[in-house]
């Protein structure tokens, strides 16, 4: 990355690193319709550098479109939306390169979408098109996301079939091997006398051999390490005892805050195990089109049953210590960390060949095998959905089981309906539906979802709201909106983080939202 | 169809009026409130003012929009209004300033007090208990905001009905013993602090000359730390033989450089050795070969192309770093030399933090401690907080949504607003908690109260304001202390009484703190301002509340995770005004 680069992006590599940046700056996304929401999304990704991005919308500009959209001025009314919020956008960055389709959605060659890594549509487009795009999409494993506004609510939804994410920044576990030390790290600890130590040496035994031998002796006397709460309870003491004075030996203090960590087992977490046993890595479905992703996994799945744990990650959390004993524990981790990588890399080689492929690895994928081996413990995959609406969901909100904060009516899901109304409503009668529109509006509910349309007060409330604001053009709800969605789709492009899964609702009445899976 | 069709419906005539109508006050034109402004534009407030002392920086432009590549260096303030002019849909009068928020003579309480609500948009704490205490003062709601990585928060203040920014108790920075930093360090960070905060300042940065009372004063904190004689005549020699290195800015570089290493990496650390005491349980730090890379050193220098300085992510080798040491201080003595006085750490300014990152590697590498990048020293040296337009765009529209509730009433009490906050969390993206009432205990709004004192002159002297103000709120005696901590007058210090205000330091933007000496009614802030004739403000004063020292409250109840706590954006360092 060039100086400049790292200079700019400085603040958000401290978030994603130079992986996630380069994910970024690889990534191509398509918004369909230059909405307000639209506009605020894509600013939000060009600014941190996406590499290209496409307006697809056939619509020219009026004054409609300035009311809440920060990106046109009065000179661009009666051009081509496409065209013109993509040369303003373009200003943002001029790292990002920006393109305008201005055909109509139907006119689009099939094979234009494969350019894209995301695609977003954003408030309203015709309700069958949308369905063979996601059919479509959801196909060439392209993710889609769904953003809508009405009011002061809105939806996100997010289609596609697997999401793999190797650095989910979601565990904040050491994994410590206290209960578990290998050969070397069980040496070094019984190389550490307690009883023996002068009180200045004493005071300086990393925390971590200190549990270590807590653990052990006490295991010696009780059958196996403590696992009641009682029990627990009786281990911190014992590890406090063990101090000859506790006010000042802050390694003993650190022990005893940090006494969870000797009761950490050292596992296979279950999501990683249920990966392992996926279908995907079995012999017969493995072959030379398998992504590199569920190679990794069938190799670590074989690392597993050879050495029977995780590679380890090799990272170790500050403690008090005098400065040699803290390195050469560090060093012990850090040298069973690349033994383990080294170990695991075989093992991927191995996979390689059995699905012959013998070109040996790039350094891309080394790199990736690093990552892969710091992060294996937190490993994630989502399968999601190509549907919009399930029975469940439906019965769900047609039975207000929503969450009830502040025992007010009020039905998230109802906003989520609402709006596929809304859309429906667009559709049928060519205009956005009205106060006066209320009784066709859930007359259209019940005939699109197909149920009785007889609805709990809080759905009808909830349609009441959308009827009346009929807009989707405050600005506030867009910039808000189009904030998170961005977010989820920063997610997708740098891969990186857990993302959405699958529906998100937002209520901007009382600034409260809620997720859901379909 | 009119623009403001679907805001009218949004909003509601009465409010879209209403909102029209106010003049607001928008505190930072950075991250937060590149979005912010947007948003109350085209929420259509008919006058917003916009204020920030800082120019922009090639890292703020992945996220502050309305800034562009040439506008770098240029002010924040200035440069949004004009990005923002052609957006001006609703014709908003837009006021920019370039400027200290917290500069009384550019802002006196007149003009705080002409607005209608306060947005603050700021990225450090300092500024943020200012805004605080004018609100308080003027009972003006206040938005406050901040952001940190994916995480965010929206806090509206309604002075005296809900909680203000001072009730939240802050987290204080980490410090270190001063002993660890100069003579015994053991991590990463305390090389940092080290180059950082002593040989840099030491050698570059506005230093005052150490008045003999001053250095009684550091010795006695050395003192409380440790007993070891030996070790802090060490410390207190090694100041004064830096400023005898610091008069070196005027001579070659490679003079400079020679001295500078052999000093602090190879004649100091032998002498640090030398004191027995300290590496009895420690191992001993080997000091700087310096002479085994002195020609490949002289070699690279000679060489231009090397790219070192531009691999910010690679862990420099020590030849690396003496390279870097090399450069920086090259640059930085050139500076000096063309009539700068004195350089600050910067971590935008590339010089001040090569040296930092090359001479806390250096030093790291000599006590057996991790070197490390650029990139990773740069985040603890500068106190970096990460950050990305996606979640200043959700927060500054929670800001502004938040502040809604208000122009519909105009009333501080009975805000059915929100706190909010925004994580990464799954399952939880958005939180929200209903306002919670000004905390018992806190300093600026419950033990006290606060208004505004007119003086006609400062020629009066300070008994007759005595009298004045102990005849006004009943009190029997009470003590004065002036501005920050300046004591002025109690029952047994009345060396003052019969001194002109003016001779004190009375003057406009200034505060008094008014407190009871038989703790009765509870203390006073007045903010001086000089007008036509004397006026107190009208206050009923409560009486003083009295706390018992709680012994069992600590570990009562766990705080549940991530409502509460570490939200708001904290840069610690005070802002200096660029111009």
């Amino acid at each position: 990355m060039t100086i400049d680069k790292s200079n700019k992006y400085d603040r958000q590599l401290r978030l994603w690193a130079s992986t996630g940046q380069s994910n970024l700056e690889l990534s191509h996304i398509c918004l369909i319709n230059g909405t307000t929401t639209g506009s605020e999304i894509l600013k939000n990704l060009i600014l941190p550098g996406i590499g290209n991005f496409t307006i697809i919308d056939d619509k020219e500009i009026t004054t409609n479109d300035l009311a809440g959209n920060f990106f046109l001025t009065n000179d661009n009314i009666g051009q081509l939306r496409a065209s013109a919020l993509c040369e303003s956008l373009m200003e943002l960055n001029e790292d990002s390169k920006g393109h305008a389709i201005t055909d109509s959605l139907d006119e689009i060659d099939d094979s234009v979408w494969d350019r894209f890594n995301v695609v977003v549509v954003s408030d309203y487009i015709d309700p069958e098109f949308l369905d063979t795009l996601k059919t479509k999409l959801f196909k060439k494993e392209i993710p889609l996301f769904i953003v809508n506004t009405v009011g002061f609510y809105g939806t996100i939804n997010l289609i596609i079939n697997e999401i793999t994410v190797i650095e989910t920044h979601t565990s904040q576990l050491f994994d410590l091997r206290i209960d578990q030390p290998w050969q070397e790290l069980s040496e070094l600890s019984d190389s550490y006398q307690l009883d023996s130590l002068d009180d200045s040496d004493h005071a300086h035994v990393p925390y971590v051999i200190i549990l270590m031998q807590a653990l052990r002796s006490w295991s010696d006397s009780h059958n196996g390490p403590p696992t009641t709460m009682t029990e627990k309870r009786q281990f911190k003491k014992f590890v406090q005892d063990q101090s000859r004075n506790f006010t000042f030996e802050t390694n003993f203090n650190e022990a005893v805050s940090s006494v969870f960590r000797a009761y950490q087992k050292t596992q296979v977490p279950s999501m990683v195990k249920s990966l392992m046993n996926n279908d995907k890595i079995s012999d017969k479905n493995l072959n030379n089109e398998t992504p590199f992703f569920w190679i990794l996994i069938r190799a670590l799945k074989s690392f597993v049953e050879l050495y029977g744990n995780l590679p380890l990650p090799g990272t170790l959390p500050d403690m008090a210590s005098d400065t040699n004993n803290y390195i050469t524990l560090q060093n012990l981790y850090r040298d069973k960390a690349a033994k383990d990588k080294e170990l695991f890399i075989e093992e991927v080689k191995r996979v390689l060949t059995i699905i012959g492929r013998l070109d040996g690895l790039t350094a891309l994928e080394i790199e990736l095998i690093n990552i892969f081996c710091k992060n294996s413990h937190s490993i994630h995959v989502t399968s999601g959905s190509s549907q919009m609406t399930s029975k469940s969901l439906l019965e769900q909100m047609l039975s207000n089981k929503s969450n009830d904060y502040d025992n007010e009516e009020y039905n998230h899901l109802a906003i989520y309906f609402g709006i596929m109304t809304f859309n429906h409503f667009i559709k049928q009668n060519n205009h956005v539906p009205e106060e006066s529109d209320y009784d066709n509006f859930i007359k259209l509910f019940s005939e699109v979802f197909e149920c009785h349309p007889d609805l709990p007060l809080s759905a009808l409330k909830t349609f009441k709201e959308i009827v009346c604001h009929s807009s989707s053009h405050y600005h506030n709800i867009s910039s808000l909106m189009g904030g998170i969605a961005s977010q989820e789709v920063l997610k997708i492009a740098t891969s990186q983080y857990v993302p959405l899964d699958n529906l998100y609702v937002f209520d901007g009445i009382r600034s409260q939202s809620d997720k859901y899976k379909i | 169809m009119a623009k403001d069709t679907y805001l009218k419906k949004v909003l509601g005539e009465e409010r879209f009026n209403h909102i029209k109508a106010s003049k607001v006050l928008m505190v930072g034109a950075g991250g937060i409130g590149c979005e912010l402004i947007k948003n109350l534009m085209l929420t259509g407030f008919g006058e917003i003012h916009i204020v920030d002392l800082d120019t922009i920086t090639l890292s703020n432009l992945n996220r502050q929009f309305l800034f562009r590549q040439k506008d770098i260096n240029k002010s924040k303030a200035m440069i949004l209004v004009k990005a923002v002019e052609k957006f001006n849909y609703f014709d908003c009068k837009l006021i920019p300033h370039h400027g200290n928020i917290m500069n009384t003579e550019l802002f006196p309480i007149s003009w705080w007090s002409s607005f209608d609500y306060i947005y603050n948009a700021l990225d450090n704490v300092e500024a943020r208990t200012y805004v605080n205490s004018i609100a308080l003062f003027l009972k003006k709601p206040l938005m406050e905001s901040g952001t940190t990585g994916f995480q965010g928060q929206v806090l509206p203040i309604y002075p005296y009905q809900s909680e203000c920014f001072d009730c939240i108790p802050k987290d204080t920075p980490t410090t270190y013993p001063v002993c660890t930093i100069r003579s015994t360090p053991s991590k990463p960070v305390h090389c940092i602090t080290w180059a950082k905060e002593f040989l840099f300042m030491q050698l570059f940065d506005e230093v005052q000359i150490l008045s003999p009372e001053k250095l009684a004063e550091q010795r006695k904190i050395l003192e409380s730390e440790t007993t070891d004689k030996k070790e802090i005549d060490n410390l207190m020699n090694e100041t004064n033989e830096l400023n005898d290195l610091r008069k070196l800015t005027s001579s070659t570089i490679e003079e400079f450089m020679d001295n500078l290493v052999n000093k602090i990496f190879v004649k100091d650390i032998e002498k640090l050795i030398r004191i027995d005491s300290l590496w009895k349980y420690r191992k001993q730090p080997v000091p700087l070969d310096y002479a085994t890379y002195n020609s490949e050193l002289s070699s690279m220098v000679k060489s231009t192309s090397s790219d070192v300085l531009h691999n910010e992510t690679k862990v420099w080798s020590i030849l690396e770093n003496l390279y870097v040491l090399y450069q920086a201080s090259k640059s930085l003595i050139d500076r000096i030399q063309s009539g700068e006085k004195f350089i600050s750490f910067d971590k935008d300014d590339d010089d001040t933090l090569n040296f930092v990152v090359s001479a806390s590697n250096l030093r790291s590498s000599i006590f057996g401690i991790d070197v490390m990048s650029k990139f990773d020293i740069k985040q603890i040296a500068g106190n970096i907080i990460p950050a990305i337009a996606t979640t200043n765009a959700i927060i500054s529209g929670f800001s502004d949504l938040q502040s809604l509730n208000y122009f519909k009433s105009y009333e501080l009490s009975n805000q059915d607003a929100n706190t909010v906050f925004v994580s990464m969390k799954p399952n939880r993206f958005v939180a929200r908690a209903t306002l919670a009432s000004p905390n018992p205990q806190c300093a600026s709004c419950s033990l006290s109260s606060r208004g505004i004192m007119s003086l006609s002159s400062l020629d009066g002297t300070l008994q007759e304001l005595i009298d004045n103000i102990k005849e006004f709120y009943k009190y029997e005696d009470i003590s004065l202390i002036l501005g920050k901590n300046k004591l002025i007058y109690d029952f047994d210090f009345e060396d003052n009484v019969d001194r002109s205000l003016n001779s004190l330091g009375f003057k406009s933007g200034e505060t008094l703190l008014v407190q009871d000496d038989n703790d009765e009614l509870e203390n006073l802030e007045l903010y001086i301002i000089i007008g036509e004739e004397f006026k107190l403000p009208e206050l009923t004063l409560r009486a003083k509340k009295v706390f018992k020292e709680e012994t069992d409250a600590e570990d009562d109840e766990p705080i549940e995770e991530g409502v509460v706590d570490d939200i708001i954006e904290v840069e610690p360092p005070i802002k200096k005004q660029k111009v």
